[in-house]
């Protein structure tokens, strides 16, 4: 017998009880309310802002203007896209305001060298925002590499309000998961952080030191 | 080198040798040693209450907190319940997905298994994200001496490591030492890829700046990475973890090799119940409404793809937890899902620290999973701290109840018949029996006794008292010695209770003392 027969044989032999599949906490039965849909848009920004995150709240039309003037007040001079076309047209529209930022998207196997020591700021786009949390959903795949939202020190994400939803279970519940699930799925809310010295916070441990969360208002 | 340098140094050195002699000890030497640790039991107390504090404010309605922790508990057990058929699911999607799982039943060989990986894949540079099963297994150790160098990245387990030591607190790994002692070590001993040391200072910021830049150089070279899991979904066939810092992306993004190690007990059925577990765990642990990143992992990078490792393993860890899972009253130690809510709130933890437990995981859960994993002789003695006060039971954020399985283990370590590692019965805790004393029987077997029949209870009484001189002289000193060593002797009164109120004139009630004879 190989360990995995052994392992399970072991766990066969217990006297288990017998629980019927816990029922999903939907809408009323619900113990953690969620906030209304009302006020997803306030929850949402509030619990980014108050985990050390920048929201920039603006709309499709100004959306690339404004990020640019963050961009410039951040120094960034290399800025890393993903492959969609969002990242398309935020390349294009800096390159026709800007010399300054160089802006590339990953088309090919990124290089470590590269990301690790040359490039300032990471741009990715969610697919959805949960409310209660302040969290960014983010599926990564060959759009949306991994590490742009991970390596860089700045990490700017996306986000349209129609994408938002009230918690992790309604999106659980929703019809907005994934299937089949992407190589590795995200949720993301705030900036990399540590208290593990004597509980003292500090932002930047290992990934980006600064959150900037583009929301784009449906107004 | 500085003198300076060359002393630090070698303080560091003793430091760490005192630690290494420490663990050593026994479990109420080191007990006792914590205790008499000013800088030790103010960093306890400080994280201790900083942790009640934070975890009380992300839950403000008990009403609402109460309802979360019975689902919480529903969902553990059920996980339980279909715990074979869920890990069979399990392996099936993520095999399907394309992660490897391995199943070990001994944390050695769960250690040739992981080794095996690297040497396969020619990994001789591995960066670990947080693990506690690692700790587990002692795998650090064991790639250590095949020649693989293995790096903690989370920022405490990084410090203990760097210090030699080990974590005294399972979220927090790094809350026995104040920002002085890692400004230190961190300038006595960490050094940049190039051989740099670091500058001294007690900046946090910079403090954590300074290992930032050492550990993204490890992380980008590394041949593979190591983590743990906190849920594996079985239906998905998903890899969950939760973390703040971003070592666990790093760990499990950059390197092309990935390996997962986690106990069998840490599936869950479906992805619905995963958000109740996951706040569930962030405030329980942190007092934080959800972590920085919950990172699901379903497979390694596919070829379209243009990041992320190529291959993802899972090692399937049991050492010791299908005993668990078949005892009868043992079974739901298998429900934690490792939040630290237990320690953060338990009085004798705050006060001895992490380290005087001896083992891997401290505090409450710490003494009920680890005399179930390493056996009641070796690991028994740690059941005395505990004041059965309740706190953990009621912080637990799945209801396990840990004052009773204490209790149970302590019935388990006294029970008359002893049964070493007797893997014909799972039923029971290995080496059962362990603590008891034919001394330590009798006495209670005495003190039932009289309490059965009232005449020998007025009998023990009397002689107290009248014994009372003696008790307090140089003989009972001696006699009471293993109590009255650390606490004030029990002074008995010249009369009892009963001679008192006799004396006042209430009398007995007629029958009174008939009632139990027979």
């Amino acid at each position: 017998m190989s360990s995995r027969e052994r392992i399970l044989a072991r766990l066969r032999q217990a006297a288990v009880g017998d629980s019927p599949r816990v029922p999903q906490a939907v809408s009323s039965d619900r113990v953690w309310p969620a906030p209304d849909k009302a006020d997803w848009l306030d929850a949402l920004c509030q619990n980014l802002r108050d985990n050390h995150a920048e929201v920039l709240l603006t709309d499709q039309q100004t959306w690339m203007a404004d990020l640019l003037a963050r961009l410039q007040k951040y120094n960034v001079s290399r800025l890393l896209c993903g492959n969609h076309d969002t990242a398309a047209r935020l390349q294009q529209y800096i390159q026709s305001q800007s010399d300054d930022i160089d802006t590339q998207r990953v088309t090919t196997d990124i290089e470590k060298e590269v990301i690790f020591q040359q490039v300032d700021a990471g741009f990715s786009v969610a697919s959805a925002a949960l409310a209660e949390t302040g969290s960014l959903v983010i599926e990564t795949g060959p759009q949306e590499p991994r590490t742009v939202s991970l390596v860089p020190p700045l990490n700017i994400i996306l986000v349209r309000q129609s994408q938002l939803q009230a918690d992790f279970s309604a999106w659980a519940a929703s019809t907005s998961v994934p299937d089949p699930m992407p190589t590795n799925l995200l949720l993301i809310s705030g900036p990399s952080k540590t208290a593990d010295i004597q509980q003292t916070l500090a932002y930047g441990a290992h990934g980006p030191k600064s959150l900037i969360v583009v929301m784009l208002t449906d107004a | 080198m500085a003198e300076s340098m060359i002393k630090l140094r070698d303080e560091l050195d003793a430091e760490q040798q005192d630690f290494s002699d420490m663990q050593q000890q026994h479990f109420k030497v080191r007990a006792r040693m914590a205790l008499e640790n000013d800088a030790l039991r103010n960093s306890f107390r400080g994280a201790s209450d900083f942790l009640m504090a934070k975890r009380a404010s992300v839950f403000p309605d008990d009403e609402a907190l109460q309802a979360l922790r019975s689902r919480g508990e529903a969902i553990r057990q059920h996980s339980l319940n279909h715990l074979p058929d869920l890990l069979e699911t399990l392996e099936k999607n993520l095999t399907a997905n394309g992660i490897r799982v391995h199943w070990a039943e001994t944390a050695d060989e769960a250690c040739a298994l992981i080794h095996g990986i690297l040497a396969d894949n020619n990994a001789r540079t591995v960066v670990k994200g947080k693990s506690m099963v690692s700790e587990e297994i002692e795998l650090n150790h064991y790639l250590q001496e095949k020649g693989i160098e293995c790096l903690e990245s989370d920022m405490g387990e990084y410090l203990v490591q760097l210090a030699g030591e080990t974590p005294s607190h399972i979220i927090m790994p790094a809350i026995h030492k104040n920002k002085e002692q890692i400004a230190r070590l961190m300038h006595g001993r960490a050094e940049t890829a190039d051989g740099q040391g670091v500058p001294y200072t007690e900046d946090v910021d910079e403090l954590i700046g300074n290992a930032r830049a050492i550990l993204r150089e490890k992380f980008m070279n590394a041949d593979a990475g190591i983590s743990g899991v906190n849920m594996a979904v079985a239906n998905t066939g998903t890899l969950c973890l939760v973390e703040n810092e971003g070592n666990g992306r790093m760990t499990t993004t950059v390197p092309k090799l990935h390996i997962a190690v986690t106990g069998i007990e840490k599936v869950v059925e479906d992805l619905a119940d995963v958000p109740e577990l996951l706040t569930l765990l962030t405030r329980s642990a942190t007092g934080q409404k959800i972590s920085t990143y919950f990172n699901m992992i379903s497979g390694p990078k596919k070829n379209d793809e243009l990041d992320g490792p190529e291959q993802v393993h899972l090692v399937l860890v049991d050492n010791g937890r299908s005993r668990i899972f078949n005892h009868p009253v043992l079974q739901p130690t298998l429900q934690c899902i490792r939040c630290g809510a237990c320690m953060n709130h338990c009085p004798v933890y705050a006060r001895v620290g992490g380290h005087a437990y001896g083992s891997t995981y401290p505090g409450p859960i710490g003494q009920v999973v680890t005399p179930q994993i390493g056996g009641l002789d070796n690991n028994g003695d740690m059941l005395s701290a505990c004041s059965l006060n309740g706190a953990c039971g009621e912080a637990c954020p799945v209801r396990i109840p840990l004052p009773a399985l204490i209790r149970e283990l302590r019935h388990e370590a006294n029970h008359p018949q002893f049964i070493n590692a007797a893997d014909a019965d799972l039923t029971r805790v290995k080496q059962r029996g362990a603590k008891r004393s034919l001394g330590e029987s009798i006495i209670w077997k005495g003190w039932a006794l009289a309490h059965r029949y009232p005449p020998l209870y007025q009998m023990m009484s009397r002689s107290i008292a009248i014994g009372r001189g003696l008790l307090s002289g140089s003989l009972g000193n001696r006699l009471l010695a293993p109590w009255t060593d650390s606490r004030t002797a029990p002074k008995a009164a010249a009369q009892s209770l009963h001679q008192m109120v006799k004396k006042r004139g209430v009398a007995s009630q007629p029958g009174q003392h008939k009632e139990h004879e027979q």
